[in-house]
Protein backbone atom coordinates (compact mmCIF):
# COMPACT_ATOMS: atom_id res chain seq x y z
CA UNK A 1 0.00 0.00 0.00
CA UNK A 2 1.40 3.40 -0.93
CA UNK A 3 0.94 6.50 1.13
CA UNK A 4 -0.96 9.38 -0.44
CA UNK A 5 -0.85 13.01 0.69
CA UNK A 6 -4.55 12.84 1.59
CA UNK A 7 -4.15 10.16 4.23
CA UNK A 8 -3.08 12.40 7.11
CA UNK A 9 -5.92 14.97 6.69
CA UNK A 10 -8.44 12.15 6.23
CA UNK A 11 -7.14 10.49 9.35
CA UNK A 12 -7.39 13.73 11.35
CA UNK A 13 -10.95 14.36 10.09
CA UNK A 14 -11.93 10.79 11.06
CA UNK A 15 -10.37 11.32 14.48
CA UNK A 16 -12.28 14.54 15.17
CA UNK A 17 -15.52 13.01 13.79
CA UNK A 18 -15.16 9.91 15.93
CA UNK A 19 -14.56 11.93 19.09
CA UNK A 20 -17.63 14.06 18.26
CA UNK A 21 -19.65 10.87 17.77
CA UNK A 22 -18.86 9.86 21.34
CA UNK A 23 -20.99 12.67 22.63
CA UNK A 24 -24.23 11.22 21.27
CA UNK A 25 -26.66 11.41 24.19
CA UNK A 26 -27.41 8.08 25.80
CA UNK A 27 -31.11 7.31 26.04
CA UNK A 28 -32.69 6.63 29.43
CA UNK A 29 -29.42 6.97 31.29
CA UNK A 30 -30.80 6.99 34.81
CA UNK A 31 -30.06 3.55 36.24
CA UNK A 32 -29.40 4.82 39.75
CA UNK A 33 -32.96 5.73 40.56
CA UNK A 34 -34.47 3.76 43.39
CA UNK A 35 -36.97 1.19 42.25
CA UNK A 36 -40.18 1.62 44.23
CA UNK A 37 -41.47 -1.45 46.01
CA UNK A 38 -44.77 -2.48 44.48
CA UNK A 39 -47.13 -5.42 44.47
CA UNK A 40 -44.87 -7.52 42.23
CA UNK A 41 -42.71 -8.49 45.22
CA UNK A 42 -43.53 -11.81 46.78
CA UNK A 43 -44.23 -11.61 50.52
CA UNK A 44 -42.93 -14.12 53.05
CA UNK A 45 -44.07 -13.90 56.64
CA UNK A 46 -42.93 -15.83 59.68
CA UNK A 47 -45.92 -15.47 61.99
CA UNK A 48 -45.75 -14.86 65.70
CA UNK A 49 -45.14 -18.09 67.59
CA UNK A 50 -43.75 -19.91 64.53
CA UNK A 51 -40.15 -21.14 64.78
CA UNK A 52 -37.94 -21.77 61.74
CA UNK A 53 -35.21 -24.26 62.61
CA UNK A 54 -32.88 -22.98 59.88
CA UNK A 55 -31.58 -19.76 58.42
CA UNK A 56 -33.28 -18.07 55.51
CA UNK A 57 -32.13 -16.67 52.16
CA UNK A 58 -34.37 -14.41 50.07
CA UNK A 59 -33.98 -12.58 46.78
CA UNK A 60 -36.12 -9.50 46.08
CA UNK A 61 -38.88 -10.41 48.51
CA UNK A 62 -40.77 -8.68 51.28
CA UNK A 63 -39.80 -10.52 54.48
CA UNK A 64 -41.70 -10.00 57.71
CA UNK A 65 -40.32 -11.83 60.74
CA UNK A 66 -42.74 -11.87 63.65
CA UNK A 67 -41.73 -15.32 64.90
CA UNK A 68 -38.28 -16.86 65.41
CA UNK A 69 -35.57 -17.71 62.89
CA UNK A 70 -32.96 -20.02 64.38
CA UNK A 71 -30.06 -19.13 62.13
CA UNK A 72 -28.93 -16.32 59.88
CA UNK A 73 -30.96 -14.18 57.52
CA UNK A 74 -29.56 -13.08 54.15
CA UNK A 75 -31.68 -10.86 51.88
CA UNK A 76 -30.68 -9.58 48.45
CA UNK A 77 -32.93 -6.66 47.53
CA UNK A 78 -36.53 -6.36 48.71
CA UNK A 79 -37.69 -5.15 52.09
CA UNK A 80 -37.14 -6.90 55.41
CA UNK A 81 -38.98 -6.13 58.62
CA UNK A 82 -37.95 -7.86 61.85
CA UNK A 83 -40.25 -7.73 64.86
CA UNK A 84 -39.45 -11.18 66.23
CA UNK A 85 -36.18 -13.03 66.90
CA UNK A 86 -33.25 -13.94 64.63
CA UNK A 87 -30.54 -15.91 66.39
CA UNK A 88 -27.84 -15.51 63.71
CA UNK A 89 -26.49 -12.66 61.57
CA UNK A 90 -28.79 -10.43 59.50
CA UNK A 91 -27.24 -9.45 56.15
CA UNK A 92 -29.14 -7.15 53.78
CA UNK A 93 -27.62 -6.30 50.39
CA UNK A 94 -29.22 -3.68 48.18
CA UNK A 95 -32.55 -3.78 49.99
CA UNK A 96 -34.23 -2.13 52.97
CA UNK A 97 -34.19 -3.16 56.62
CA UNK A 98 -36.58 -2.18 59.36
CA UNK A 99 -36.00 -3.42 62.89
CA UNK A 100 -38.65 -2.94 65.54
CA UNK A 101 -37.88 -2.09 69.17
CA UNK A 102 -39.21 -5.51 70.17
CA UNK A 103 -36.87 -7.42 67.81
CA UNK A 104 -34.04 -9.56 69.14
CA UNK A 105 -31.00 -10.15 66.95
CA UNK A 106 -28.48 -12.69 68.25
CA UNK A 107 -25.71 -11.99 65.73
CA UNK A 108 -24.45 -9.02 63.79
CA UNK A 109 -26.43 -6.79 61.44
CA UNK A 110 -24.81 -5.93 58.11
CA UNK A 111 -26.50 -3.52 55.71
CA UNK A 112 -24.72 -3.06 52.40
CA UNK A 113 -26.22 -0.26 50.36
CA UNK A 114 -29.49 -0.69 52.22
CA UNK A 115 -31.40 2.02 54.10
CA UNK A 116 -31.91 1.09 57.75
CA UNK A 117 -34.75 2.03 60.07
CA UNK A 118 -34.42 0.99 63.69
CA UNK A 119 -32.64 1.56 66.96
CA UNK A 120 -29.08 2.84 66.88
CA UNK A 121 -26.63 0.05 67.63
CA UNK A 122 -22.87 0.08 68.26
CA UNK A 123 -20.61 -0.66 65.28
CA UNK A 124 -19.64 -4.12 66.55
CA UNK A 125 -23.36 -5.00 66.34
CA UNK A 126 -24.31 -3.15 63.15
CA UNK A 127 -21.96 -2.65 60.18
CA UNK A 128 -23.55 -0.23 57.74
CA UNK A 129 -21.78 0.19 54.39
CA UNK A 130 -23.60 2.91 52.47
CA UNK A 131 -23.37 3.03 48.68
CA UNK A 132 -23.58 6.68 47.79
CA UNK A 133 -25.36 7.49 44.58
CA UNK A 134 -23.78 10.52 42.94
CA UNK A 135 -26.07 13.23 41.68
CA UNK A 136 -26.82 13.11 37.98
CA UNK A 137 -28.78 15.83 36.27
CA UNK A 138 -31.47 14.48 33.97
CA UNK A 139 -29.98 16.02 30.86
CA UNK A 140 -26.22 16.08 30.50
CA UNK A 141 -24.80 18.78 28.30
CA UNK A 142 -23.32 17.66 24.96
CA UNK A 143 -19.92 19.16 25.74
CA UNK A 144 -19.91 17.64 29.24
CA UNK A 145 -20.54 14.22 27.73
CA UNK A 146 -17.80 14.78 25.18
CA UNK A 147 -15.44 15.89 27.94
CA UNK A 148 -16.03 12.71 29.91
CA UNK A 149 -15.53 10.58 26.81
CA UNK A 150 -12.21 12.30 26.06
CA UNK A 151 -11.12 11.80 29.68
CA UNK A 152 -11.92 8.08 29.46
CA UNK A 153 -10.00 7.75 26.17
CA UNK A 154 -7.00 9.54 27.75
CA UNK A 155 -6.99 7.12 30.69
CA UNK A 156 -7.44 4.04 28.47
CA UNK A 157 -4.77 5.09 25.99
CA UNK A 158 -2.28 6.04 28.69
CA UNK A 159 -2.83 2.86 30.68
CA UNK A 160 -2.62 0.54 27.66
CA UNK A 161 0.48 2.37 26.38
CA UNK A 162 2.24 2.03 29.74
CA UNK A 163 1.35 -1.66 30.00
CA UNK A 164 2.50 -2.27 26.42
CA UNK A 165 5.81 -0.63 27.24
CA UNK A 166 6.35 -2.51 30.50
CA UNK A 167 5.17 -6.00 29.51
CA UNK A 168 4.84 -6.06 25.69
CA UNK A 169 5.27 -9.81 25.42
CA UNK A 170 2.44 -10.62 27.85
CA UNK A 171 0.04 -8.12 26.30
CA UNK A 172 0.80 -9.44 22.80
CA UNK A 173 0.25 -13.04 23.88
CA UNK A 174 -3.11 -12.19 25.48
CA UNK A 175 -4.18 -10.26 22.39
CA UNK A 176 -3.06 -13.13 20.16
CA UNK A 177 -5.11 -15.61 22.19
CA UNK A 178 -8.20 -13.39 21.90
CA UNK A 179 -7.69 -12.86 18.16
CA UNK A 180 -7.02 -16.42 17.20
CA UNK A 181 -9.12 -18.52 19.59
CA UNK A 182 -11.88 -16.08 20.40
CA UNK A 183 -14.69 -18.64 20.88
CA UNK A 184 -12.96 -20.76 23.58
CA UNK A 185 -11.53 -17.58 25.07
CA UNK A 186 -15.01 -16.07 25.34
CA UNK A 187 -16.47 -19.14 27.03
CA UNK A 188 -13.52 -19.47 29.41
CA UNK A 189 -13.91 -15.78 30.27
CA UNK A 190 -17.67 -16.07 30.76
CA UNK A 191 -17.09 -19.00 33.12
CA UNK A 192 -14.48 -17.00 35.05
CA UNK A 193 -16.96 -14.14 35.31
CA UNK A 194 -19.61 -16.48 36.74
CA UNK A 195 -17.07 -17.79 39.28
CA UNK A 196 -16.16 -14.23 40.29
CA UNK A 197 -19.83 -13.27 40.69
CA UNK A 198 -20.36 -16.38 42.84
CA UNK A 199 -17.31 -15.51 44.96
CA UNK A 200 -18.54 -11.93 45.44
CA UNK A 201 -22.01 -13.15 46.42
CA UNK A 202 -20.52 -15.63 48.91
CA UNK A 203 -18.21 -13.06 50.45
CA UNK A 204 -21.08 -10.58 50.93
CA UNK A 205 -23.09 -13.31 52.65
CA UNK A 206 -20.14 -13.77 55.03
CA UNK A 207 -19.86 -10.05 55.75
CA UNK A 208 -21.38 -10.77 59.14
CA UNK A 209 -18.21 -12.72 59.98
CA UNK A 210 -14.88 -10.89 60.18
CA UNK A 211 -13.36 -12.85 57.27
CA UNK A 212 -16.09 -11.81 54.82
CA UNK A 213 -14.82 -8.27 54.22
CA UNK A 214 -11.26 -9.51 53.72
CA UNK A 215 -12.37 -12.14 51.21
CA UNK A 216 -14.37 -9.48 49.35
CA UNK A 217 -11.29 -7.24 49.18
CA UNK A 218 -9.09 -10.02 47.82
CA UNK A 219 -11.64 -11.05 45.19
CA UNK A 220 -12.11 -7.41 44.17
CA UNK A 221 -8.35 -6.96 43.85
CA UNK A 222 -7.98 -10.10 41.73
CA UNK A 223 -10.94 -9.10 39.58
CA UNK A 224 -9.58 -5.60 39.08
CA UNK A 225 -6.10 -6.82 38.06
CA UNK A 226 -7.46 -9.50 35.73
CA UNK A 227 -10.11 -7.17 34.26
CA UNK A 228 -7.71 -4.31 33.56
CA UNK A 229 -5.05 -6.59 32.08
CA UNK A 230 -7.71 -8.32 29.97
CA UNK A 231 -9.00 -4.94 28.78
CA UNK A 232 -5.53 -4.07 27.43
CA UNK A 233 -5.43 -7.51 25.77
CA UNK A 234 -8.76 -6.76 24.08
CA UNK A 235 -7.46 -3.34 22.97
CA UNK A 236 -4.37 -5.03 21.52
CA UNK A 237 -6.60 -7.44 19.60
CA UNK A 238 -8.76 -4.57 18.28
CA UNK A 239 -5.60 -2.60 17.39
CA UNK A 240 -4.20 -5.55 15.45
CA UNK A 241 -7.48 -5.76 13.55
CA UNK A 242 -7.50 -2.00 12.89
CA UNK A 243 -3.85 -2.02 11.74
CA UNK A 244 -4.85 -4.12 8.72
CA UNK A 245 -6.72 -1.13 7.35
CA UNK A 246 -3.96 1.37 8.05
CA UNK A 247 -1.23 2.23 5.53
CA UNK A 248 1.77 -0.09 5.77
CA UNK A 249 4.15 2.52 7.18
CA UNK A 250 1.94 3.41 10.14
CA UNK A 251 3.07 2.05 13.47
CA UNK A 252 1.08 0.10 16.06
CA UNK A 253 0.53 3.17 18.24
CA UNK A 254 -1.80 4.68 15.61
CA UNK A 255 -3.82 1.46 15.64
CA UNK A 256 -3.89 1.42 19.45
CA UNK A 257 -5.11 4.99 19.53
CA UNK A 258 -7.88 4.20 17.05
CA UNK A 259 -8.74 1.07 19.05
CA UNK A 260 -9.20 3.15 22.23
CA UNK A 261 -11.52 5.53 20.38
CA UNK A 262 -13.43 2.66 18.77
CA UNK A 263 -13.84 1.01 22.18
CA UNK A 264 -15.27 4.22 23.63
CA UNK A 265 -17.67 4.74 20.71
CA UNK A 266 -18.94 1.15 20.87
CA UNK A 267 -19.34 1.42 24.66
CA UNK A 268 -21.52 4.50 24.28
CA UNK A 269 -24.08 2.85 22.01
CA UNK A 270 -27.41 2.54 23.81
CA UNK A 271 -28.02 -1.05 25.04
CA UNK A 272 -25.46 -2.51 22.63
CA UNK A 273 -22.72 -0.59 24.42
CA UNK A 274 -23.26 -2.49 27.66
CA UNK A 275 -23.43 -5.79 25.78
CA UNK A 276 -20.17 -4.94 24.02
CA UNK A 277 -18.53 -4.16 27.36
CA UNK A 278 -19.67 -7.49 28.85
CA UNK A 279 -18.31 -9.34 25.80
CA UNK A 280 -15.03 -7.43 26.02
CA UNK A 281 -14.76 -8.25 29.73
CA UNK A 282 -15.43 -11.94 29.09
CA UNK A 283 -12.87 -12.02 26.27
CA UNK A 284 -10.32 -10.19 28.41
CA UNK A 285 -10.79 -12.51 31.40
CA UNK A 286 -10.63 -15.52 29.07
CA UNK A 287 -7.39 -14.28 27.55
CA UNK A 288 -5.93 -13.76 31.02
CA UNK A 289 -7.00 -17.23 32.16
CA UNK A 290 -5.86 -19.15 29.07
CA UNK A 291 -2.48 -17.45 28.78
CA UNK A 292 -1.86 -17.14 32.53
CA UNK A 293 -1.55 -13.35 32.40
CA UNK A 294 0.14 -13.49 29.02
CA UNK A 295 3.01 -15.76 30.10
CA UNK A 296 1.52 -18.45 27.81
CA UNK A 297 2.34 -21.16 30.31
CA UNK A 298 0.12 -23.78 31.84
CA UNK A 299 -1.21 -22.87 35.30
CA UNK A 300 -0.15 -26.17 36.85
CA UNK A 301 2.64 -27.68 34.78
CA UNK A 302 4.31 -24.38 33.81
CA UNK A 303 4.82 -25.82 30.33
CA UNK A 304 5.06 -23.29 27.56
CA UNK A 305 2.23 -23.51 25.04
CA UNK A 306 3.37 -24.02 21.47
CA UNK A 307 1.45 -23.02 18.37
CA UNK A 308 1.26 -25.91 15.96
CA UNK A 309 1.30 -25.56 12.20
CA UNK B 1 37.98 -17.05 -15.24
CA UNK B 2 36.90 -13.95 -13.46
CA UNK B 3 39.47 -12.02 -11.56
CA UNK B 4 37.65 -10.79 -8.45
CA UNK B 5 40.27 -8.22 -7.71
CA UNK B 6 39.37 -6.48 -10.94
CA UNK B 7 35.76 -6.07 -9.86
CA UNK B 8 35.45 -2.33 -9.12
CA UNK B 9 32.48 -2.77 -6.79
CA UNK B 10 33.74 -5.59 -4.63
CA UNK B 11 37.23 -4.31 -4.46
CA UNK B 12 36.31 -1.09 -2.68
CA UNK B 13 33.32 -2.30 -0.77
CA UNK B 14 34.22 -1.85 2.87
CA UNK B 15 30.95 -3.28 4.03
CA UNK B 16 31.60 -6.59 2.33
CA UNK B 17 35.03 -6.72 3.83
CA UNK B 18 33.72 -5.94 7.27
CA UNK B 19 31.03 -8.58 6.96
CA UNK B 20 33.58 -11.14 5.84
CA UNK B 21 35.73 -10.45 8.87
CA UNK B 22 32.89 -10.80 11.34
CA UNK B 23 32.81 -14.01 13.34
CA UNK B 24 30.19 -16.41 12.08
CA UNK B 25 27.57 -17.17 14.73
CA UNK B 26 25.24 -20.05 14.20
CA UNK B 27 21.94 -19.68 16.02
CA UNK B 28 20.17 -22.90 17.02
CA UNK B 29 16.72 -23.13 15.45
CA UNK B 30 15.14 -23.63 18.86
CA UNK B 31 16.17 -20.13 19.90
CA UNK B 32 14.69 -18.41 16.85
CA UNK B 33 11.17 -17.92 18.33
CA UNK B 34 12.69 -16.42 21.49
CA UNK B 35 14.83 -14.07 19.41
CA UNK B 36 11.83 -13.10 17.30
CA UNK B 37 9.78 -12.47 20.46
CA UNK B 38 12.54 -10.30 21.86
CA UNK B 39 12.80 -8.37 18.60
CA UNK B 40 9.02 -7.83 18.54
CA UNK B 41 9.00 -6.68 22.18
CA UNK B 42 11.75 -4.18 21.50
CA UNK B 43 9.88 -3.04 18.40
CA UNK B 44 6.67 -2.40 20.39
CA UNK B 45 8.62 -0.63 23.14
CA UNK B 46 10.25 1.53 20.52
CA UNK B 47 6.86 2.43 19.11
CA UNK B 48 5.55 3.49 22.54
CA UNK B 49 8.74 5.56 22.95
CA UNK B 50 8.19 7.15 19.54
CA UNK B 51 6.84 10.64 19.09
CA UNK B 52 3.31 9.47 18.29
CA UNK B 53 2.36 8.26 21.77
CA UNK B 54 2.95 11.64 23.50
CA UNK B 55 1.59 13.36 20.40
CA UNK B 56 -1.79 11.66 20.61
CA UNK B 57 -1.87 12.02 24.38
CA UNK B 58 -1.10 15.70 24.10
CA UNK B 59 -3.79 16.07 21.43
CA UNK B 60 -6.38 14.47 23.69
CA UNK B 61 -5.35 16.60 26.66
CA UNK B 62 -5.57 19.72 24.50
CA UNK B 63 -9.04 18.70 23.40
CA UNK B 64 -10.06 18.10 27.01
CA UNK B 65 -8.64 21.50 28.02
CA UNK B 66 -10.53 23.20 25.19
CA UNK B 67 -13.78 21.52 26.22
CA UNK B 68 -13.18 22.46 29.85
CA UNK B 69 -12.67 26.03 28.73
CA UNK B 70 -15.94 25.95 26.79
CA UNK B 71 -17.85 24.38 29.67
CA UNK B 72 -16.16 25.22 32.97
CA UNK B 73 -17.13 22.93 35.80
CA UNK B 74 -16.99 23.52 39.55
CA UNK B 75 -16.25 19.83 40.18
CA UNK B 76 -12.94 18.98 41.84
CA UNK B 77 -10.62 16.46 40.14
CA UNK B 78 -11.54 13.75 42.63
CA UNK B 79 -15.26 14.37 42.04
CA UNK B 80 -14.70 14.30 38.30
CA UNK B 81 -12.76 11.04 38.64
CA UNK B 82 -15.61 9.51 40.64
CA UNK B 83 -18.05 10.70 38.00
CA UNK B 84 -16.05 8.95 35.28
CA UNK B 85 -16.38 5.69 37.15
CA UNK B 86 -19.99 6.07 38.13
CA UNK B 87 -21.65 7.99 35.28
CA UNK B 88 -24.54 6.11 33.68
CA UNK B 89 -22.90 6.13 30.26
CA UNK B 90 -19.81 4.43 31.72
CA UNK B 91 -21.71 1.15 31.50
CA UNK B 92 -19.85 -1.59 33.35
CA UNK B 93 -17.69 0.88 35.24
CA UNK B 94 -20.90 2.15 36.77
CA UNK B 95 -21.55 -1.34 38.16
CA UNK B 96 -17.95 -1.75 39.33
CA UNK B 97 -18.28 1.55 41.14
CA UNK B 98 -20.35 -0.17 43.84
CA UNK B 99 -17.67 -2.84 44.30
CA UNK B 100 -14.97 -0.19 44.60
CA UNK B 101 -17.09 1.80 47.04
CA UNK B 102 -17.39 -1.20 49.37
CA UNK B 103 -13.61 -1.77 49.17
CA UNK B 104 -12.94 1.91 49.85
CA UNK B 105 -15.30 1.94 52.84
CA UNK B 106 -13.79 -1.22 54.32
CA UNK B 107 -10.26 0.17 54.03
CA UNK B 108 -10.86 3.79 55.02
CA UNK B 109 -13.47 3.66 57.80
CA UNK B 110 -11.77 2.66 61.02
CA UNK B 111 -14.64 0.63 62.47
CA UNK B 112 -14.85 -1.46 59.31
CA UNK B 113 -11.07 -1.78 59.16
CA UNK B 114 -11.06 -3.30 62.63
CA UNK B 115 -13.15 -6.20 61.25
CA UNK B 116 -10.41 -6.80 58.67
CA UNK B 117 -7.81 -7.16 61.40
CA UNK B 118 -10.20 -9.39 63.33
CA UNK B 119 -10.64 -11.68 60.33
CA UNK B 120 -6.96 -11.84 59.38
CA UNK B 121 -6.06 -15.07 61.27
CA UNK B 122 -8.95 -16.97 59.69
CA UNK B 123 -8.10 -15.56 56.27
CA UNK B 124 -4.46 -16.63 56.60
CA UNK B 125 -5.69 -20.09 57.60
CA UNK B 126 -7.94 -20.33 54.53
CA UNK B 127 -5.10 -19.02 52.34
CA UNK B 128 -2.68 -21.62 53.67
CA UNK B 129 -5.18 -24.47 53.18
CA UNK B 130 -5.95 -23.40 49.61
CA UNK B 131 -2.24 -22.85 48.93
CA UNK B 132 -1.43 -26.37 50.09
CA UNK B 133 -4.30 -27.68 47.95
CA UNK B 134 -3.05 -25.79 44.91
CA UNK B 135 0.52 -27.02 45.23
CA UNK B 136 -0.64 -30.57 45.91
CA UNK B 137 -2.74 -30.56 42.71
CA UNK B 138 0.11 -29.00 40.78
CA UNK B 139 2.55 -31.64 42.00
CA UNK B 140 0.07 -34.39 41.12
CA UNK B 141 -0.52 -33.00 37.58
CA UNK B 142 3.23 -32.62 37.00
CA UNK B 143 3.74 -36.18 38.23
CA UNK B 144 1.07 -37.37 35.76
CA UNK B 145 2.83 -35.55 32.92
CA UNK B 146 6.13 -37.31 33.56
CA UNK B 147 6.95 -40.37 31.54
CA UNK B 148 7.05 -43.77 33.19
CA UNK B 149 10.87 -43.86 33.03
CA UNK B 150 11.14 -40.58 34.84
CA UNK B 151 8.70 -41.76 37.49
CA UNK B 152 10.77 -44.85 38.21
Amino acid sequence: MTRTPLQIPVFLVCWVASIAAMAVPVANATPNEDKPLNGSFEMIQVERGRVLNHGYFSFNKIMIIDGTVQGGLVCYGGQTTIRGTVTGNVTIIGGMLEIDQTAEIGGKIVTLGSPFVGPELPVDRHLDIPLKKPFYPGEIDFIEKLKRSVARVIITFLFSGILLFLIPHRVRQTGLEIRTDWIPTFFAGALTLVVFVFCFACSTIFFGYPVGALLFLVFALLFLIAGLFGLVGVLEAIASFVSRFLPSGWSFIHALFLACILFEILSLLPWLGLLFQWIALALGLGGVLLTRFGSNRDWFTHKKKVWLG
Amino acid sequence: MVDEKQDPILDDDLLTETLDNLPRISVPGVLLPQIMDHVMDEHIKGQVRSVFFPFYLFGLILLFAALSYLLPSDLSWSEFGKLLFSAPESGLLNHFHNMLQVCWYVIVVQEARSTLVEGLPLFVGIFVVFGIGFFAIRYWIRWMHRSSEERS
